[in-house]
This record gives structure tokens, C-alpha cells and sequence, in this order.
């Protein structure tokens, strides 16, 4: 147990003065604290062991408990000044209003609701080992290495033989997984994959916070319910493998840097507090190193400031995207560059004709998309249901900050589709398979792929349409 | 109705259809998905109990398909046998094995290096030993561990 709540109470506070220091904290109480605090240390502590490993330092509990004195060191009298300056308020008015009776017991049953949720997917985490395929194969095999041989870089980044790692994918989540072990000493997947619920823990707090200080505490409440509880973070072991939050897949992590700088860069836009476009940049950065899938958020995230941000739009969207783009090369890609490429490797892809060769599977693609939204076993009805909520509250959805959102959301989709339309991935299982190999390559990743949005499309759907008891008072 | 009774009803649909979710299962297929939340306890609880955790690993890296939790099991139970013997970084030569349970033994063995070609690209219990390899995995419906004479 100490194995793995050491590493989390590190991630904490180290979360916690850093967004006191440096991004002004605009949190309205303790949920949203705690949930910024676990995003941000999660995201430092990973990169903190990514960096050690890159400088040649390796990756021990000596060199990972060092680095984070140094850093806490560093930040403390930037947190400490910060606290002598007023509270930033990045609340709503109509947020503030207080609840009636049935607002207060709408309340505390949707977070009662979402706490029960996810304590039974951390629960998860903790009573089951690593079991997903590409789990083992990828980000465990990686966290395994690591805590063995105190580095990821050293021959088997290089040997063709563990070519199936995807030596090239981003390894934020591999260097967290490894934590408990370096402190146990031993390698236990269980431990490792412990550390995955904590990123949904974090996203629900998140997405309240966000939510409530937005439309108030009951539409907060209702978005950390409703993520909480969808089928495939929750229980679904599978289908689609990968998806659950106790899985120990970076799907999760990777929705949780999305969704946190989304909502920072919808709040920089909106220009409703005066660091949000550092805070959106150091989650873009977390995203690309969590997966590959980082890189089109980033280019969706620029183009969306382009599009929105009201003045100075391309000096925002450098600063941005620039500082994501700084992080992910200086603590991953100079590093990746020699490692080898596999057959899905997409930038290789994307030629003329390997589109026109790959446009006649659209119209299945497209069919095969829409029957994941609405498939009610993973998802429930939260597809339609957001569909519906911002339907019918588009008037309110006429703002920047979820403009913004929608760019990038869409951005990102639009980049899954083209995946789609230009992969030459097969294996042998597809090549079986009777649906034929890009059927079969979307019925295994497209749920985990949405969940990558899904958790900032249903707080735009929450804020498109906020609960009446927020809005009665 | 007008637009605000739809969202509110709504927003009552997501939370009706999460919390049907946890009543027991109807027996039947159903679209509600009724009972997943309980089978999910149910399965935490067979690691909880500490009974059989290593079937129930095997069980759960197989998605349940019979025939595989047999050969998950007898891989792993060759897997420790390996481990209790091999020095770390000895090469285990792989026979007959699938490319996918190749990868996960490449997992499980670990700091162990496994070699070999996958039963795809045409390797099978009839391949040639290799001279530096400590230990051999044979695949098939029952694997199989041989070690080389040194």
C-alpha cells in the first residue's frame, strides 16, 4: 500500500505548489484542488522520471525522490508569493447562487454517485492485475524494464526484437506505472496498474470543478457523475479492450490532459483568468508525451486559437502549442529519434495515394463511427444524450471557449477517421477475422479513441444545458 | 415541451440508465445492460478472496475463452519454472508459439530475452535449438519446456 500511495502523495503536492506558483490557482473548493493537484503531479512526476532518464541520470527512487525536493524547492517561494496576492475568481456569477433544498440533494446524490463509481474502479485497480494485451505488451513491458534496469533508454529501445513495444510510443505513463516498484524493490503489475484509476479520479474532479464554476454545483456534479459512471471506464473489462479505467492503458491518462487543456484553453480565450494559456500549454505538453495521439490535439488546439482567441491569435497560439511542442521534444522525441519505426507509424502514411487507395473505406468508417456513438452497452446514451443537450442549448454554446472545444474535438476525431482511411495495420487475429481488417482495428480501439473526448464533450453538453437546480437557486 | 424540459429530462435519462445499469441482470440479453457493475464486483472479489489468483489472472488476460485460460495457465506455470531457474538476460528460445502469446511471454519473462520466429512466419517444435539458448518454450493446444543439454 505504501508502494503505491507514496508515489501519489509525491504527485500531490508536488500538483498542488505548482499550480499554486505558477498557474494561480482559480480553484472554487477541496474537490477541484485535489483533482488539479493529482493531474498536474501525474503529469510533472512523469515527466520529472522522463527527464532524469533522458539526462543519463536512470530512474530510481533516489533520483525520482531527488528531483522532486529539487523542483518542490524550486516552486515553494513562487507558491508562497502567490498566496500573498488576492485569490484569482474564475467563477461565474450565475454559478454562485445558492442552492435550494433539492439542488443541495441533487448534489450530493450525483457526487455520492460518481464517488461509488469510482471508488469501485480503483478498487478495480488495486485487486487485478495488468490483463489487456496491449497493456502487457506495451506500457507494462516498458514499466517492467524500467524498474528493473532503472532506464527505458538502454539496449532494448534499440532491439528489433521488442520491436512489438512501439519503442517510439510516448512513455509518460510507463515511467508513473513504474513507481510503486522502484520504492517495493520488486516488479508487481497489480501495483503498477494501481496507479491508473487515479487519473479518473483526477478527470472527475476536473471536469466538477470546471463545470461548476462555469454553471454551478449541481452541473459539476452531474458531468463528474456522468463520466464517472460510463459503462467502459467503470466496469467494462471489455469490449473494447483497453478502455476501463483499471486497465493500465495511457487512453485514460491521455483523456484526462486533453479534457484538463481544453478547459484551460477554453478559460484562456475567454480570457477568464490571466495564466490559463501556460496551464493549457504544460497539459498539451503531458498529452503528447501520454500518447501519440497528443500530437493531433495539439495541432487542433492551435488551430482552434487562431480561430478564436480574440487578439494577438497567433502569439497564443505559438505560446501554446509552441511550449507543448518544447516539452514533448526536449523530454521525448530527441530521444525517440533513433528508435525504430513500425508499420504504424502514421506521419509515413499520410502520401496521396495511400488517401485515395484508403477513401473507399470512408462510407464504412463513417458507419462503423456512428454505431459506436451509439452504442448504448459502452457508452449508455451519452452520445445522443449530449447531442441532444447541446441541441438544445446551442445559444449557449455561442461562446470561445466552447467554439474552441468543438475545433479541437472535431480536429481530433477528423484525425482518428484519416488514421482510419490511411492504415496499413493488420495482425493475425484481423487477418481472421471475418469483418475484415479495418473493421476489426476500429472494433478494438475506436471506444478507447473517443474516450479521448469524450469527457470534454459531456461538460460542453452539461454547460449547454445545465441541471434547472442551479439555475432556480 | 419546450427546450428546457428536454435538457432536464435528459440529464434525468443519463442518470436513470447509469444507476439501471447496477440492477441485477435479467438472465436475457438486454439493452440496458443490466448486471455488468455486479459482474464486475464479482470478479474483484475472486482476487479478493485470494483464492486461485493466478486462474483468475489467466482467466481474465484470456477474456474467458476456455481453450486459452488452459494455455495461459500451463504458460505460466512454465513461465515460473524459467524463473526460478534462469539468471536474469538468458535467452528462452521460443517453437511454434503464436506471435501474440510470443508478446506476452516476452512480458512474463523479462529480464529473460526470448528468441525465435512466430508459428506465422512458419516456426514450429521442429525448429532447430539454438546453441546459446537456456531454456526452450514449445507451443501448441498443451505448451511445452524442454531444456537443452549444455
Amino acid at each position: 500500500m505504501i508502494a503505491l500511495a507514496l508515489p501519489l502523495g509525491v504527485a500531490m503536492v508536488l500538483g498542488a505548489v505548482f499550480d499554486r506558483a505558477l498557474l494561480a490557482d482559480p480553484s472554487r473548493g477541496a474537490i477541484e484542488r485535489l483533482g488539479r493537484a493529482l493531474m498536474l503531479g501525474l503529469g510533472l512526476l512523469g515527466s520529472l522520471a522522463l527527464g532524469l532518464d533522458g539526462i543519463g541520470l536512470g530512474v530510481s527512487a533516489a533520483s525520482v525522490g531527488g528531483g522532486s525536493l529539487v523542483l518542490l524547492l524550486l516552486l515553494a517561494p513562487l507558491a508562497l508569493r502567490v498566496a500573498a496576492v488576492p485569490e484569482l475568481d474564475a467563477t461565474d456569477a450565475t454559478a454562485r447562487v445558492p442552492l435550494g433544498l433539492g439542488g443541495r440533494v441533487a448534489w450530493a446524490g450525483l457526487l455520492g454517485g460518481a464517488a461509488v463509481s469510482l471508488a469501485l474502479v480503483v478498487r478495480s485497480g488495486w485487486l487485478r492485475p495488468t490483463f489487456q494485451f496491449d497493456a502487457l505488451t506495451r506500457w507494462m513491458l516498458k514499466a517492467k524494464v524500467i524498474a528493473l534496469d532503472g532506464t527505458l533508454l538502454g539496449a532494448i529501445s534499440h532491439d528489433p526484437g521488442f520491436g512489438f513495444t512501439h519503442q517510439r510510443y510516448p512513455p509518460l505513463v510507463s515511467y508513473l506505472a513504474a513507481m510503486p516498484n522502484l520504492i517495493s524493490g520488486v516488479f508487481d503489475d497489480r501495483i503498477a496498474s494501481a496507479m491508473f484509476p487515479w487519473f479518473a479520479v483526477a478527470l472527475a474532479a476536473v471536469l466538477y470543478g470546471a463545470v461548476s464554476r462555469r454553471v454551478g454545483r449541481v452541473g459539476g456534479a452531474l458531468a463528474a457523475f456522468w463520466f464517472s459512471t460510463l459503462p467502459l471506464v467503470a466496469y467494462l473489462p471489455f469490449p473494447p479492450p483497453g478502455s476501463g479505467a483499471f486497465s493500465a492503458m495511457a487512453d485514460l491518462p491521455l483523456a484526462l490532459f486533453a479534457t484538463g487543456a481544453l478547459l484551460a484553453a477554453a478559460d484562456a480565450v475567454e480570457g477568464r483568468r490571466a495564466r490559463a494559456h501556460l496551464e493549457a500549454g504544460v497539459l498539451l505538453g503531458f498529452a503528447t508525451l501520454t500518447k501519440n495521439e497528443g500530437l493531433p490535439l495539439l495541432a487542433g488546439v492551435g488551430l482552434a486559437f487562431l480561430l478564436f482567441a480574440p487578439t494577438t491569435r497567433w502569439r497564443r497560439a505559438l505560446g501554446v502549442t509552441g511550449l507543448a511542442a518544447c516539452l514533448q521534444v526536449l523530454l521525448w522525441t530527441r530521444l525517440a529519434l533513433g528508435m525504430p519505426t513500425l508499420d504504424e507509424h502514421y506521419p509515413d502514411r499520410l502520401t496521396g495515394s495511400a488517401l485515395v487507395e484508403g477513401l473507399e473505406r470512408l462510407p464504412s468508417i463513417l458507419w462503423r463511427l456512428a454505431g459506436e456513438l451509439g452504442d448504448l452497452n459502452r457508452w449508455n446514451v451519452t452520445w445522443l444524450a449530449a447531442a441532444a443537450l447541446m441541441a438544445v442549448g446551442l445559444r449557449r454554446l455561442r461562446t470561445r471557449g466552447a467554439g474552441l472545444i468543438l475545433v479541437a474535438v472535431g480536429v481530433q476525431i477528423g484525425a482518428y477517421v484519416l488514421a482510419y482511411v490511411v492504415t496499413s495495420w493488420t495482425s493475425p487475429a484481423a487477418q481472421a477475422s471475418p469483418l475484415g481488417v479495418v473493421p476489426y482495428l476500429m472494433d478494438v480501439t475506436l471506444g478507447r479513441l473517443l474516450l479521448h473526448v469524450a469527457p470534454a464533450v459531456l461538460a460542453l453538453a452539461v454547460l449547454a444545458a445545465p441541471p434547472r437546480a442551479d439555475r432556480a437557486g | 415541451m419546450d427546450r428546457d424540459s428536454i435538457s432536464q429530462t435528459v440529464a434525468l435519462l443519463v442518470v436513470v440508465l447509469a444507476c439501471v445499469r447496477w440492477l441485477p441482470a435479467s438472465g436475457t440479453e438486454d439493452w440496458l445492460g443490466r448486471g455488468a457493475p455486479r459482474a464486475a464486483l464479482k470478479l474483484d472479489a475472486m482476487f479478493a478472496s485470494g483464492e486461485r489468483p493466478l486462474q483468475t489472472a489467466m482467466a481474465l488476460r484470456a477474456g474467458f475463452a476456455p481453450l486459452r485460460v488452459q494455455r495461459y495457465l500451463a504458460w505460466a506455470q512454465l513461465v515460473r519454472q524459467i524463473e526460478e531457474r534462469g539468471e536474469p538476460g538468458s535467452r528462452i528460445q521460443l517453437k511454434g508459439v503464436s506471435r501474440n502469446e510470443g508478446w506476452l511471454l516476452a512480458y512474463d519473462l523479462y529480464p529473460h530475452r526470448v528468441v525465435g520466429e512466430t508459428a506465422e512466419n512458419g516456426s514450429s517444435a521442429a525448429d532447430e535449438t539454438r546453441p546459446d539458448v537456456f531454456a526452450v518454450l514449445i507451443g501448441g493446444d498443451v505448451p511445452r519446456l524442454e531444456w537443452p543439454a549444455p
